[in-house]
């Protein structure tokens, strides 16, 4: 398929306008920051997979036959109705116990006002506690917590100054900030902090951006194999 | 009229609309072309309900980006004070500053960047979701969960705690592969029809999009337009 190359910028432009509702995704301007964070979540599961862990999806009853994501933030505690449990991975290791990878999950600050973390990575031990009884897990339970931004959420200053907010309350082990695309303002925000910010942009398929945060992943989650408790 | 030309990306929008910006193709298009363009991108996507990237491109405009003096601003000051019989003016810091609002090549490149990634970093993220988290399945030792378990279904849900509501659904599934293939051409179409219009303007894409060399990790087609197979 090619596109003639003849036509003025005004031609084009109406022409790609004309092709916009064809080429959208169904759903995606209310619904693809979740598509966003499974797809964070699979970051995560082959980091994993690099860094030796086996990966397996879970729910509130065994193993899971489907994929059940949160759309939108929900409590690590409640398992779903039956048949409709929520899904979460599960990442073993012979050296230490297993870790368990949440989406949109709720976490508690050291402040006790309550934050969303769109990926948490936490041991399999602490999770249990909070299901045991009925927590919300706490910021500084999390191996990893990722922020995540889509094309769907806005990435202004004010968005990085939350997250700065975030992580000075929500002491996880490594936080990090990954957007698809974002301004130099928040970009400078980040780097200008001592020390910096961690962040990604442009985490997307076959980016830059994706490989740097698989290798960032991977080396935390291989620092959690090492590590003695 | 007489029109003078300055290069896309250094222009200096406070000498006027009329003039011409140039690339280094021979791209030509005025200011007002440029506004027009612009208007009307932001346009379109509102109505075509991605209004959101409209107000990312606007935000980040207002927040714009940091610059340092360059040595023509510098000799510039000092020409204007010896001509007003002034002293030598100080030196910038190293590290001075101002904050300039965006200019409208680049808003409208921002633009460009952000709908690329509507549409084709979400077509990319959606045909790849699958095959990504069932290859972190794969090899997987488990002895409890084996990736046979996972059917490849992937459901969003709203947890029932959720105050969020979206268009009354409170479920949705990623649709099978070959539906999803379906936008193919359309998102082809879109991802060339936004390149040329690139070209004609004589804009640059966000390095954040180019394809990293080393990728490898999801089986994306170079040959696809901005490789978001």
């Amino acid at each position: 398929m090619t596109v003639p190359n003849s036509m003025t910028p005004r031609t084009l432009m109406a022409r790609l306008l004309a092709e916009l509702p064809a080429a959208m995704p169904v759903n995606l301007s209310t619904n693809g920051g979740y598509l966003y964070e499974a797809y964070l979540f699979g970051v995560v599961l082959r980091a994993a997979r690099l860094a030796g862990f086996s990966v397996a999806f879970v729910d509130g009853d065994g193993p899971a036959a489907v994929l059940r994501l949160r759309g939108a933030p929900g409590r690590l505690p409640v398992l779903g109705p039956a048949g409709q449990r929520w899904t979460h991975a599960l990442l073993s290791c012979p050296e230490r116990p297993p870790l368990e990878v949440h989406t949109a999950v709720k976490v508690v600050g050291k402040s006790k006002v309550v934050h969303e973390a769109d990926v948490f990575v936490l041991p399999q031990i602490d999770a249990q506690r909070c299901r045991n009884f009925d927590l919300d897990p706490r910021g500084n339970d999390a191996e990893v917590l990722i922020e995540a931004k889509y094309y769907t959420k806005k990435v202004s200053l004010d968005e990085g100054r939350e997250f700065l907010g975030l992580i000075s309350d929500v002491s996880a082990k490594n936080k990090i900030f990954v957007a698809t695309l974002a301004g130099t303002s928040v970009v400078n925000l980040f780097a200008g902090q001592r020390p910096p910010v961690q962040h990604d942009i442009g985490v997307l398929p076959g980016r830059r951006g994706e490989v740097s945060l698989l290798n960032i992943v991977q080396r935390f989650l291989r620092n959690y194999r090492s590590s003695r408790r | 009229m007489s029109v003078a030309y300055f290069v896309i990306g250094g222009c200096d929008t406070s000498q006027g609309r009329r003039r011409l910006t140039h690339n280094e193709k021979g791209a030509r298009v005025t200011e007002d072309e440029l506004a027009d363009l612009l208007n009307e991108l932001e346009q379109g996507l509102i109505d075509a309900d991605l209004s959101i990237l409209v107000d990312q491109e606007r935000i980040a405009a207002t927040e714009g980006k940091a610059e340092e003096p360059t040595v023509e601003d510098i000799e510039g000051v000092r020409q204007e004070w010896a001509l007003r019989g002034l002293k030598r003016p100080s030196r910038p810091r190293a590290d001075d500053v101002r904050i300039r609002p965006l200019d409208l090549t680049e808003r409208l490149a921002q633009l460009l960047d952000l709908l690329e990634v509507a549409i084709g970093g979400s077509y990319a993220i959606e045909t790849h979701l699958r095959d990504d988290l069932r290859a972190a399945l794969e090899e997987s030792p488990d002895q409890e969960f084996t990736p046979q378990d996972w059917n490849g279904q992937i459901v969003f849900a709203l947890p029932a705690d959720s105050s969020f509501v979206v268009s009354g659904r409170t479920e949705w599934s990623l649709p099978d592969q070959k539906t999803l293939e379906q936008r193919e051409a359309p998102v082809r179409r879109v991802i060339l029809l936004i390149n040329q219009l690139r070209n004609e303007i004589g804009i640059h894409r966000s390095d954040y999009l180019e394809l990293a060399t080393d990728a490898g990790l999801a089986d994306l087609d170079p040959e696809f337009p901005g490789g978001w197979s």
